[in-house]
């Protein structure tokens, strides 16, 4: 994915106003809203990367629990350190989602979504029910919080959430830099035509079902590890971190900002989080809300506000354009 | 005694097996037709129920009038989806609009939260009573709806069978560029779709309404049986849908009998099967 140069300052600009954002915000509440949109950032990318092989995947949250789960498990019953359980906390959901897709990925389009469903149903029954695993419906708690130690330098994650919001930070970026080296690349390419035309893909030579399954699997990685932040974060990985209308809110992020695009998703995402804490107050018919954009979104805004305002720029630089060159007409009679 | 058990569990499950053909039948029908996913078809069964509540529960009315109450409100709904969403999005490929109807399901189903609150209520049996044969008993409230269903999947057939529209639907399961050459219009083939699936769910859930209770969230659980008895038995299958209806339906039944709460990953566990060894459903062809 190529960028225009106005963008790379842009996102520069982005990136240093996020890093600088600490000494703006000292409200806890919005701070940890902040972390968690983040997080949910990390989870949108994963959607909209498994959306270019012409699938959605509802099951994100699941994938992310597994990774908080994961931290929970090893840091509370087996005592490991933070940092070592870390990246195994994205492994673990990698591995679930081979296995899912190899069971499921047979299948296209919008059944597969169902499936996802289906799997978040049971995943979140099973976190339930498996009381001796992962503690039933009060969850796992307390998760301990991480502590870096290196060289007299000495961060204590558990004092405040600074050092939360910088490893959720890095997360995106890191997320960020892979997905779009990703879609600049051939294995990008090869995504984006599994999802447009994937019997001519195939024709190729290409594997289509191989493509499909590390697009889901790298997606699942990184949901993992953003779950692997949100676990000592709230110390607790419980089945009520996991929902599918968290999915369906990750997806409706996406599908808002504009699924053709990863700037879109990340857009969408941010969209989501100011939307879901103007509705805070009214949880009761927050679904309802929800649903009516969802469905107003897809009908009649098909490319989402990316698209969306795309062509609004469009159009008035057509209708400036069209201004300035009446009076220069007139000049000439 | 393993006996009386294995039969008994086998009628409990047989009016459950019934519900879960007739909104399976639903299901596949559009999903056969259109390639998408209504993931609001377990919405127009809470309809329905929660209609069959009104006109039997509350109103006190005859129950005759419940089921055509019920499947005249929920085809305007399904011809309400079919104009508001499918129609409009129809050349979008089959996810988005599918995400729409999921939008859509949820306001339904918040909208009859906040019509109706979150308490189940009960409707009134047609029939009441046990009948004892041997060690075996037989709830009688099974009655209307293994009549009922058998009814409604019988007109289904005469009608897809028998009847012009019927083979019309047939077709444009097949291809429906020819079937618009032959001179049918699709755009009222898809509202008689629209009509026939609402009246199947609408059956439904006026027959669910009586032995379980209506509460706004009803449809979710029905719509992953559903789901997983359309991907049982192979996409858009009208035969498919009626046997893993039975398979289904039977399945939670024995696994409700001897695994207790287990069972809900009993079904999950069998349609995993079915996914690795014939992906295409027990009777699809694709």
């Amino acid at each position: 994915m190529k960028l225009p140069r106005l963008w790379n300052y842009l996102t520069v600009l982005i990136v240093l106003f996020l890093v600088a954002l600490p000494l703006i915000v000292h409200s806890p509440r919005y701070f940890s809203l902040i972390d968690v949109l983040l997080l949910n950032i990390v989870l949108a990318l994963g959607v909209y990367s498994f959306w270019t092989v012409g699938y959605l995947n509802a099951a994100q949250p699941v994938f992310f629990g597994l990774g908080a789960y994961t931290v929970a498990i090893l840091t509370i019953k087996v005592h490991w350190p933070f940092w070592l359980i870390f990246p195994i906390a994205g492994i673990i959901p990698a591995i679930m989602a081979v296995i899912l897709g190899l069971i499921a990925l047979k299948i296209r389009g919008a059944s597969f979504m169902f499936i996802t469903i289906a799997f978040c149903e049971l995943m979140i029954w099973l976190f339930d029910a498996w009381k001796g695993l992962f503690g039933g419906v009060g969850g796992l708690y307390p998760v301990p919080q991480p502590l870096i130690k290196i060289f007299g330098l000495r961060i204590d994650f558990s004092a405040s959430m600074i050092p939360y919001y910088y490893l959720a930070l890095i997360l995106v970026v890191i997320t960020c830099l892979v997905y779009f080296k990703i879609h600049g690349s051939l294995l990008g390419r090869v995504w984006q035509s599994v999802g447009k035309n994937a019997d001519l893909l195939a024709n190729t030579g290409i594997s289509v079902f191989s493509q499909k399954l590390i697009c889901l699997v790298v997606s699942c990685f990184f949901a993992g590890l953003a779950g692997a932040i949100y676990a000592p974060f709230m110390t607790i990985a419980s089945p009520g971190e996991v929902s599918l209308w968290q999915g369906i809110w990750i997806v409706l992020g996406v599908l808002l900002g504009g699924i053709y695009s990863p700037i879109g998703a990340i857009i969408g995402t941010v969209f989501v989080a100011i939307l879901n804490v103007l509705l805070e107050g009214y949880a009761s018919i927050q679904p309802l809300i929800l649903g009516l954009i969802l469905t107003l979104v897809l009908l009649f805004m098909p490319s989402g506000i990316l698209g969306f305002s795309k062509k609004l720029i469009a159009k008035l630089k057509d209708a400036t354009t069209k201004k300035v060159a009446q009076p220069e007409s007139k000049k000439t009679f | 005694m393993e006996l009386r058990l294995i039969i008994q569990s086998f009628v409990n499950g047989i009016s459950l097996s019934l519900i879960y053909v007739l909104f399976a039948l639903g299901l596949t029908l559009i999903m056969g037709i259109f390639d998408i996913c209504n993931f609001a078809y377990g919405e127009f069964v809470m309809v329905a129920g929660f209609i069959t509540y009104l006109v039997v529960g509350k109103w006190g009315l005859p129950y005759v009038l419940a089921p055509i109450a019920a499947m005249i409100a929920v085809s305007l709904l399904g011809i309400a989806f079919e104009k508001g969403i499918f129609y409009p999005m129809r050349n979008r490929g089959g996810l988005e609009p599918g995400l729409a109807t999921f939008g859509a399901s949820g306001a339904l189903q918040t909208g009859a939260l906040l019509l109706f609150g979150g308490n189940p209520f009960g409707v009134p049996p047609i029939i009441s009573g046990n009948v004892h044969i041997g060690s075996i008993f037989f709830a009688l409230e099974n009655v209307p709806v293994i009549i009922g269903s058998l009814l409604m999947v019988f007109l289904l057939f005469l009608f897809v069978q028998r009847t012009r529209f019927g083979l019309a639907i047939k077709a444009s399961q097949q291809d429906q560029e020819i079937v618009a050459l032959m001179g049918m219009d699709i755009a009222r083939i898809r509202v008689v779709v629209w009509i026939v699936a609402s009246c199947l769910a609408a059956a439904a859930g006026v027959l669910l309404a009586p032995i379980s209770y209506v509460y706004p969230f009803m449809g979710t659980g029905l719509l992953l049986k559903g789901f997983a008895v359309v991907i049982m038995g192979g996409f858009g299958s009208i035969p498919g849908a009626l046997a893993g209806g039975f398979v289904l339906g039977l399945v939670d039944s024995f696994g409700m009998t001897f695994l207790g709460t287990y069972s809900y990953m009993f079904a999950f566990g069998f349609i995993i099967l079915v996914l690795i060894f014939r992906p295409q459903g027990l009777l699809g062809k694709r």
